[in-house]
């Protein structure tokens, strides 16, 4: 089993990655890795980098067989596409994760939609954890945007 | 190459923004198309394609939109495009604004990030953009922005 912890590079996220450091200390048999931006907390039980470069991104995203992440549109929808498991924290305003609740919207919005499952704090996320093989993708996206999407903005280029 | 293709500018900030108008490629097809982001590290994504690398302003970096808006001068003054398409971010709004000096046509599609109000980059874009769009109907008005559907 491997998972692997996505957190975004513009504002750090401890909360998350304490939760999953030390969730990791007592499943060494999961293999953990996280870009974790640059927070002041300093994990030890998973394999850590502040960023990682596009193509070892990709290699560890296709290695692995669980995204634990924030509520970032950028790995929700390359988790999507690819049909991954993926489990999402949102960041929230309160505790100064980020600078709007737009992450609370966005995925209270995306679970009504049935397209992720959301850990609402992180007690959610640890019974998630319980059992993370058998967490299993949703729903799988194609590549592009919306039929109706896709017309609507090319019929305005060839009107213009 | 072909000279009476419409030449097309589709821009947005790196992360979720970009992964956004990437997958509205399909509606560039009859264009010549420009890519333009604030990573270089998107280039490879577009590979085959002219792609622009612009300074990244944010509201923590507000010193950098004078440094955006002369590289924006100089590259739109370069590129020349017909139409700006962007999927938001401060860099995408202050693209749109940059183009109007050169007549573009522009397109605002607000990111699907937004569900409960427009960005606060969304709104300033009602006045730059001739196609402005939220991916979210209950967000939609009469005067815009217009629903017409979504990136998922």
């Amino acid at each position: 089993m491997k998972i692997f912890l996505v957190v975004g590079t513009l504002f750090p996220f401890d909360r998350l990655v304490k939760v999953i450091d030390q969730w990791a200390s007592g499943n060494s048999s999961t293999q953990v890795t996280g870009q974790i931006g640059y927070g002041r907390y300093k994990p030890e039980n998973i394999h850590a980098f502040p960023i990682l470069k596009a193509d070892e991104f990709n290699r560890i995203f296709s290695e692995s067989d669980l995204i634990v992440t924030h509520a970032g549109m950028g790995i929700i929808l390359k988790s999507l596409v690819d049909g991954k498991p993926i489990v999402v924290l949102p960041r929230k305003l309160e505790l100064k994760e980020v600078n709007t609740d737009h992450q609370m919207a966005t995925a209270k919005a995306l679970e009504k939609m049935n397209y992720i499952r959301v850990a609402w704090n992180s007690q959610e996320l640890l019974e998630y954890l319980k059992d993370p093989s058998e967490i299993s993708s949703i729903v799988k996206i194609g590549e592009y945007a919306s039929e109706a999407l896709i017309t609507s903005i090319k019929e305005f280029i060839n009107d213009k | 190459m072909s000279t009476n293709k419409k030449k097309l500018l589709a821009v947005a900030s790196s992360g979720g923004h970009w992964i956004q108008l990437l997958r509205l490629r399909p509606a560039f097809e009859d264009c010549e198309v420009v890519f333009a982001s604030t990573s270089k590290g998107n280039a490879s994504e577009v590979s085959g394609y002219e792609f622009h690398h612009i300074i990244n302003a944010t509201r923590k970096s507000p010193w950098n939109f004078f440094t955006m808006f002369f590289q924006l001068l100089r590259v739109l003054g370069k590129i020349r495009p017909d139409i700006i398409v962007t999927t938001g971010s401060a860099p995408g709004l202050m693209t749109l604004a940059v183009g109007k000096l050169f007549r573009t046509k522009n397109i605002w599609i607000d990111s699907i990030a937004n569900v409960e109000e427009m960005s606060s980059s969304g709104k300033k874009a009602r006045y730059v953009a001739d196609l402005y769009l939220t991916q979210w109907e209950v967000l939609s008005t009469l005067k815009g922005p217009l629903f017409k559907g979504s990136i998922l």
